[in-house]
């Protein structure tokens, strides 16, 4: 009884994410039918259990093999066990029903670190004609547009693009959206314009994101999303060039409906 | 007889009423408006939440593979299909592994059923080791992760198959038995089992299948909430302060790994995004070590072997990934 209801709730669960669009502050878009299949087989399984709420003291063992099979004696009564055994297979039902949902935020990136700069160290001296070589052609192509406008398609290849080959974006404009966050883990305090990178699940989320020049003269809150337009540089830093954007003009906005990218 | 059937049918549908009714009131009667809670166990909870979410198709798989094996396959067929000579049946097993794509938490239910069914133990650790590491669509993100360069992914496929070989060779050589928990009330030895009609034989694996979950199911929840844990209040930053050298690094990568739990196609995005803080050998260590072993599947392996047994596995595991990524770290 109490089985057939866990997945009859497992199924429900699921299909109240995927109904109000909620899922995707989860898991990857990409991976949606998955979760999907999930939430009909939970349905089918609980089609299946319910027979057996009648049933299930005289199931016979005759398809068990010998090392035993999985049927638990129902008979014995409510253990201790039991209990504790659906109280935690309802628990990501009840936090998942009950607990208000929450996007990440600055805290969040802090604590998983963020890279604005994918540089191998070597290539600081490196004049530019000989890294046009070693570009392939999508970072070549990202170089003659005459703006960047990052947007949740083309974020991952733009970033990429910049922050591995900071130099040959110098004076290049852009358009970038994120939320900001600041970064003292460094001798000298960092202001970046930060997105989350979901791949799979929010449990693997990274943040990356680009350092605004004089950030802090903005004044900009923690946490606020806006959207910057500037000019690229780069900058010399502890470990090597990394590319910086120089604000000429910014304006606040409300956190988007999708605030992670996915790759 | 007839009785039951009616009060099945009864109660399925009352259920099925309420589900509906949960669905169509399912405007925010959430507790924030009561009680403020602290903005980290949100995010404890969201974390908590996706992992489940995001393991839980690959889960049931795994569960619906397992009342398979237990239903369908006789102990001659699996007797066929693993060679007599160990050595082979390492190696067949750690390829099997490979082609199979499975992720590390839906496989401890197929491995523990393929053993119960006679399967030598060692095989079935080969299959556990190679099935999430090695697999089309770990080698394609490792690929990607690493700005589309091959020899990442082909290091990690290339040592991991080596790796998962030597450990389900020091396995044979260890032990003889299987390592499984024994249950009470269970009796030992094959029965003579009666050959049934198809209809009752699928209802049978799909009711295996059902238990099989719930078993499981309470060892995914206890593993992904401590990961689910580290992740919050542990900030990956304060581990990396931890190492410098090689293997304090390698080291502190795999500790990372294993803590984290990520799902083997999605860590190679974060292990590339520590590319500039460590060197590829102790990123290997990352991309090798993850998948087989992690906090989430500990628990469940727990639930399956002795603890003994799974702790001794756990530093086999854990020597020969060092051992081996140290030896061929001159040449990386």
């Amino acid at each position: 009884m109490v089985k057939a209801i866990i997945l009859l709730l497992f199924a429900v669960f699921i299909f109240i994410l995927h109904e109000t669009g909620e899922i995707v502050r989860f898991i990857n878009p990409n991976y949606l039918y998955f979760s999907q299949i999930a939430s009909v087989i939970f349905l089918f399984l609980f089609f299946v259990q319910v027979p057996r709420i009648f049933t299930s003291s005289e199931y016979d063992h005759s398809e068990c093999g010998p090392w035993g099979c999985s049927h638990e004696d129902e008979g014995g009564g409510i253990t201790v066990k039991t209990l504790l055994t659906y109280g935690l297979i309802i628990l990501p039902l009840l936090t998942g029903f009950l607990l208000p949902y929450k996007d990440f935020g600055a805290a969040e990136a802090l604590k998983r670190g963020i890279s604005y700069s994918t540089h191998d160290h070597g290539h600081v001296e490196v004049h530019d004609e000989l890294l046009v070589h070693q570009m392939d052609e999508g970072v070549q192509e990202i170089v003659k547009q005459p703006i960047l406008e990052f947007d949740n398609e083309n974020f991952v290849s733009y970033i990429r693009a910049v922050t591995s080959y900071p130099v040959n974006f110098v004076g290049k404009q852009i358009l970038i959206e994120g939320f900001i966050l600041e970064d003292d883990s460094f001798t000298n305090k960092h202001t970046v314009i930060t997105r989350f990178l979901v791949t799979h699940c929010v449990a693997d989320a990274h943040a990356a994101g680009l350092v605004i020049e004089e950030g802090s003269i903005l004044g900009i809150h923690e946490n606020t999303w806006v959207r910057i337009k500037g000019e690229l540089n780069v900058k010399k830093s502890d470990s090597g060039l990394i590319p910086i954007i120089t604000v000429s003009s910014w304006e606040e906005i409300h956190p988007p409906m999708d605030p992670y990218v996915y790759p | 007889m007839r009785m039951q059937k009616h009060f099945t049918e009864i109660i399925g549908f009352i259920l099925l009423g309420m589900a509906a009714l949960v669905i169509s009131f399912n405007n925010k009667i959430t507790i924030s408006n009561f009680i403020l809670l602290p903005e980290s166990f949100l995010t404890f909870n969201m974390i908590f939440l996706s992992i489940l979410i995001e393991a839980i198709p690959f889960v049931l798989i795994g569960v619906f593979i397992a009342g398979m094996i237990q239903v369908f396959m006789t102990e001659e067929h699996l007797k066929k299909l693993i060679p007599k000579n160990k050595l082979l049946a390492v190696l067949t097993s750690c390829l099997i592994g490979a082609l199979f794509p499975a992720c590390e938490c839906g496989i401890v239910p197929i491995v523990r059923r393929l053993i119960a069914k006679g399967v030598p133990l060692f095989a079935g650790i080969g299959f556990l080791l190679t099935g999430p590491l090695i697999n089309p669509l770990v080698v394609i993100s490792t690929y990607m992760a690493f700005g589309e360069d091959l020899r990442m992914a082909m290091l990690r496929m290339g040592l991991g198959l080596v790796i998962a070989i030597i450990i389900a060779a020091i396995i044979c050589i260890l032990f003889k038995t299987n390592q499984l928990k024994r249950r009470k009330g269970m009796p030992y030895g094959s029965l003579p089992v009666p050959k049934q009609p198809i209809g009752k034989r699928i209802k049978a694996m799909l009711e295996h299948a059902i238990d099989e979950f719930f078993d499981m199911g309470k060892f995914l929840i206890i593993g992904a909430l401590l990961a689910a844990f580290v992740q919050t209040y542990i900030s990956t930053k304060s581990m990396l302060g931890l190492g410098e050298g090689i293997i304090a690094s390698t080291l502190v990568m795999m500790g990372l790994a294993f803590l984290l739990s990520l799902c083997s196609e999605a860590d190679a995005f974060i292990a590339a995004s520590f590319r500039h803080l460590f060197p590829q050998t102790s990123l290997l260590g990352f991309l090798i070590y993850g998948p087989m072993l992690d906090l989430k599947n500990t628990i469940m392996l727990m639930a399956v072997f002795n603890i003994r047994f799974v702790m001794v596995l756990m530093s086999i595991i854990t020597l020969t990934v060092l051992g081996i990524l140290l030896f061929v770290h001159p040449w990386i």
